[in-house]
């Protein structure tokens, strides 16, 4: 009885270790997805080093590929590519995030939905900016400092948004690394997180019909150390600014009162009051 | 009157002081500077273990925030560590032999050691000269680096093992086995603490970042482990089980406000460098705290001495043959109830995290997070000072399975804090559920702990033998199981986009999945850990029996052979003490009931080890002189009655009830 008992229990860990196994191993190659009532919706992909350029299929399993749903691609290290196939209609705001060493994004040039444009991408009518990628137009180069030594950086020296462009999607800048951005006056509004933790932003140009600011759209950007909002502004969001500790200088061309204030909106340091800070509005 | 109490305690308190500040009270070993010297000692490996607690190779702040390691490769070198583990296992008879000997060997065994080792180094430096990519789609273990990860373990391995095997050899017959593994090792922990937030790991490659990372703290683990057992030291200042046990429960007292204070503090202070997720943090205070707590700990372990230094065993041989051990092992139920307990019940507490997650990324008071978790552990003290009282009261079993039940309930108003819409409410509400959850944590640690005392003196009474080495059989067994529930945090965590990248907790629907994850895990893990108790039946008077039938052995023996209760029983036959051979006969009736202190459970038999299996117990039985009996045992056995229990007694080949 004994005997049978070890028995069942070996293959039982067996088992276990089988399916552990397994489990972290999928069969469906570096992507998951699943399949819905309108097509495929993608779900996950496993990042690997050997494979740099991502294209997502336009069909799987007969079924057209239609959305990237939030986390689709997201935290990868090697990709440097990403194709968004010809059926895809839907990017949900997670679905390409953090993926550090992404270069450009392809779009099929049957897609109605997405076009891409020196590597960013956008909404076909270009109004909405979807997401650029971190490693978008990157060099390495030194600058020089008056006060400090030398600062070797790796990272876009300016980058320009379109005019036509209305709306900044939430996560559209995240993790960036970009040291100039200057709005073109057609944005309005700025999502949630669309500039989080840009390395080496140091310089930012804001349009001048932007009405809405997105809670931590600017945040954890410690080398920003003065902003210019322009007198379209309605909407700042909460913690739009947090811990951007060396922000001490905001000039709102708008009254106080004709805009909307979330909580904790004002630059902080680690959500500390930053002593120095000068809010000012004309 | 009142002022002649106080004036008159203050001069017996500095009479005590100047008389025993230099030697010991009578009866005692271990003089009040010697014991100030030894709470000095934890104080610095406290302030070590301030910053060390988010340093780990785990997805902590450092190496998941900062060095943006991702989950699911920490949980593939784990399966990759434990695979290795196995391979490696053969090895481990001599390891053994090196704690036992104090690293003298046989000169075959040295021959093995040295040729296994030197190999192990070898095909560790070859495979670092095969690309990283290599097995990257090797299902399961398919990581960028896996050969480089192998070649970690195998020279790590080897390293540690020279390590300790040169310190025993040369410093531990003469100073203790303690002793000269933490003053030595205290310096490479802190050197290795403080250099790694300065590796250049910025601009380097993901796979190279993640194999340096991996040697430096695989290595560094290895130190710390080892410098971080100052309390084990106790066992080895006094043979007084008394005095040690005031070691335990008096010195803690002021010892754990050091954490408490460095708790609060600490997150104010690395306010200044950006906080936890800043490496600047890291570079500025783990060298200070790292440098400074193992300058402490050395300065004040030099002044600490092992008094019980024991000869080397000259039969070179491991004590307990490992397939009989670990055979009889597999036979007890009550360490299979135990174990398995422990593996589903392993992240019963990952709830915590919680805590911390919402003062950095949802209320963004970083700076107060240090307050309130000191704030929520306050409990703990009331349930450490509950446990012994409950014990005394009821079975352990149904104190545990309450008390769990009680911690179940706990995390249930968790769920409930994160449902709240306001935030501060929230973490109100999720705070006083912890707060309630951490009284039991110690009522649950003492007990288990106390159980599984039991049911090692269960062992020792069914088999003779102790078997505390070999319960490691149980962690080799259930590796699989271990790889499949750490798969389920790392799996969970993908699914909402949580990996590498810790600032998608900003986002509130995210960080709420995250909290999610975190406390519906800890529920489950917690209730299928409390389920196997169900069928724990080792009640507190089939122990008592165990522990006085154990007692008349020994007693017997004792009388039989002349051997003073006071002397050590080393080299005598049939009474064979284990690797901790400095343990004494008498302190097998002085400490064997539980002592529950700080949620750890001191039982003081742990270092015996019995193996009188040679002699028929009715013929031992024969000897006895109860009155001297009467004199050495000091537990209290007057519950214990007449035996009804079924189980079978002492030995393997004996099935005769002894009483």
């Amino acid at each position: 009885m004994k005997k049978k008992i070890c028995y069942i229990f070996v293959i039982a860990m067996l088992i276990i270790l089988s399916l552990s196994l397994v489990a972290c191993y999928s069969v469906n190659g570096p992507f998951e997805y699943v399949i819905e009532d309108d097509g495929v919706h993608m779900k996950l992909y496993s990042d690997i080093s050997t494979v740099s350029e991502v294209v997502f299929p336009d069909e799987i399993e007969g079924k057209p590929v239609v959305a990237l749903d939030d986390f689709a691609i997201v935290n990868t290290k090697y990709v440097k590519t990403i194709t968004i196939s010809k059926n895809i209609s839907v990017i949900e705001p997670y679905a390409i995030n953090n993926n550090t060493a992404l270069v450009e994004f392809i779009v099929h040039p049957e897609n109605k939905h997405f076009k891409a444009v020196d590597g960013t991408l956008y909404t076909i009518d270009g109004k909405e900016l979807i997401s650029n990628p971190p490693s978008n137009d990157i060099e390495t180069f030194t600058v020089s400092r008056l006060d400090k030594k030398d600062e070797v950086q790796t990272c876009d020296r300016e980058f320009i948004i379109p005019d036509g462009v209305e709306v900044i999607r939430e996560n559209a800048f995240y993790h960036n690394n970009i040291m100039k951005i200057v709005f073109a006056d057609s944005v309005i509004s700025v999502g949630e997180c669309a500039f989080l933790r840009v390395a080496y932003l140091e310089k930012l140009i804001l349009s001048k019909n932007l009405e809405s600011i997105g809670k931590d759209a600017f945040s954890k950007n410690t080398r920003l150390t003065e902003l210019l909002i322009n007198e379209n502004i309605k909407s700042i969001g909460e913690n739009a600014f947090f811990d951007c500790e060396n922000l001490l200088k905001i000039d709102i061309k708008a009254k106080e009162s004709d805009i909307t204030f979330a909580k904790s909106w004002k630059p902080t340091k680690l959500g500390n009051k930053l002593k120095d800070l000068v809010v000012t509005f004309i | 009157m009142a002022k002649l109490n106080i004036k008159d305690t203050a001069n017996k308190a500095v009479t005590y002081t100047k008389t025993y500040w230099s030697k010991p009270p009578i009866g005692q070993y271990i003089s009040l500077s010697e014991k100030i010297s030894y709470g000095g000692a934890q104080i610095g490996v406290f302030i070590f273990q301030a910053i060390t607690g988010y340093m780990g190779f785990v997805a902590s702040w450092f190496c998941g925030s900062i060095m943006k390691i991702d989950f699911m490769d920490f949980y593939i070198i784990s399966i990759i560590t434990m695979i290795m583990t196995y391979v490696m296992i053969f090895m481990n008879p001599i390891a053994v032999l090196i704690y036992e000997n104090h690293g003298k060997l046989e000169k075959k065994t040295k021959i093995l050691a040295h040729t296994i080792w030197s190999l192990q180094i070898i095909i560790g430096i070859a495979l670092y000269f095969i690309p990283t990519d290599i097995f990257e789609s090797v299902p399961v273990v398919g990581i960028q680096g896996l050969p480089q990860i192998v070649a970690n373990i195998l020279i790590v391995n080897s390293i540690t093992n020279y390590v300790t095997w040169f310190i025993r050899w040369k410093f531990c017959g003469k100073y203790g086995r303690l002793k000269p593994l933490i003053i030595i090792l205290a310096v490479p922990a802190a050197i290795m603490m403080s250099i790694i937030p300065f590796l250049p790991l910025n601009n380097i490659d993901y796979a190279w970042k993640l194999i340096i990372l991996h040697f430096a703290f695989t290595l560094m683990t290895f130190f710390i482990n080892h410098f971080n057992n100052i309390q084990g030291m106790v066992t080895f200042m006094s043979p007084n089980s008394q005095e040690r046990q005031s070691m335990y429960s008096i010195i803690p007292i002021v010892t754990s406000l050091a954490p408490s204070v460095i708790g609060i503090f600490f997150p104010i202070l690395i306010s200044t460098t950006g906080g936890f997720t800043e490496l600047l943090t890291y570079q500025i205070f783990v060298p200070i705290f790292a440098i400074s707590g193992a300058i402490i700990t050395i300065l004040c372990t030099l002044k600490c001495k092992e008094r019980i230094i024991e000869t080397v065993n000259d039969e070179n041989k491991p004590k307990v043959k490992f397939f009989k051990g670990a055979k009889r092992v597999l036979q007890n139920k009550y360490l299979w109830i135990i174990e398995f307990s422990k593996i589903v019940g392993i992240s019963a507490n990952i709830f915590s995290a919680v805590l911390q997650f919402w003062f950095v990324y949802s209320l963004r008071m970083e700076w107060f997070f240090g307050i309130a978790a000191n704030l929520v552990v306050l409990s703990m003290t009331f349930g450490n000072l509950l446990t012994p009282w409950l014990t005394k009261k009821y079975e352990k079993r149904t104190i545990l399975i309450g008390s769990r039940g009680m911690s179940l309930v706990c995390i249930v108003a968790m769920f409930g804090a994160i449902l709240i819409p306001n935030n501060i409410v929230g973490v109100i509400v999720f705070m006083l559920a912890s707060f309630a959850k951490n009284f039991f944590v110690p009522i649950e640690t003492g007990i288990n702990n106390s159980l599984q005392a039991d049911a090692m003196d269960y062992h020792q009474w069914k088999h003779g033998e102790r078997a505390d080495g070999m319960v490691q059989v149980f962690s080799w067994l259930f590796g699989p199981l271990v790889i499949l529930i750490g798969f389920i945090l790392p799996f969970l965590f993908e699914r909402c986009g949580f990996t590498s990248d810790w600032d998608v907790l900003f986002n509130k629907e995210i960080i709420k999945d995250v909290f999610n994850i975190h406390i519906w895990v800890s529920f489950i893990s917690l209730f299928l850990a409390t389920v196997p108790f169900i069928f724990y039946n080792l009640s507190k008077d089939k122990h008592s029996l165990c522990i006085k039938e154990m007692e008349e052995r020994v007693a017997a023996y004792n009388l039989e052979h002349g051997i003073d209760d006071n002397s050590p029983a080393k080299g005598e036959e049939n009474i064979l003490l284990n690797a901790d051979d400095n343990t004494y006969i008498d302190n097998m009736f002085t400490t064997c009931d539980d002592i529950i202190i700080g949620g750890v459970d001191f039982d003081m038999t742990d270092n015996i080890k019995i193996t009188d299996t040679t002699q028929d117990p009715n013929k031992i039985f024969e000897n006895i002189d109860t009155n001297n009996i009467d004199d050495m045992v000091s537990i209290d056995n007057s519950n214990i009655t007449t035996s009804q229990d079924n189980e079978k007694p002492i030995n393997d080949t004996d099935e005769k009830e002894v009483l």
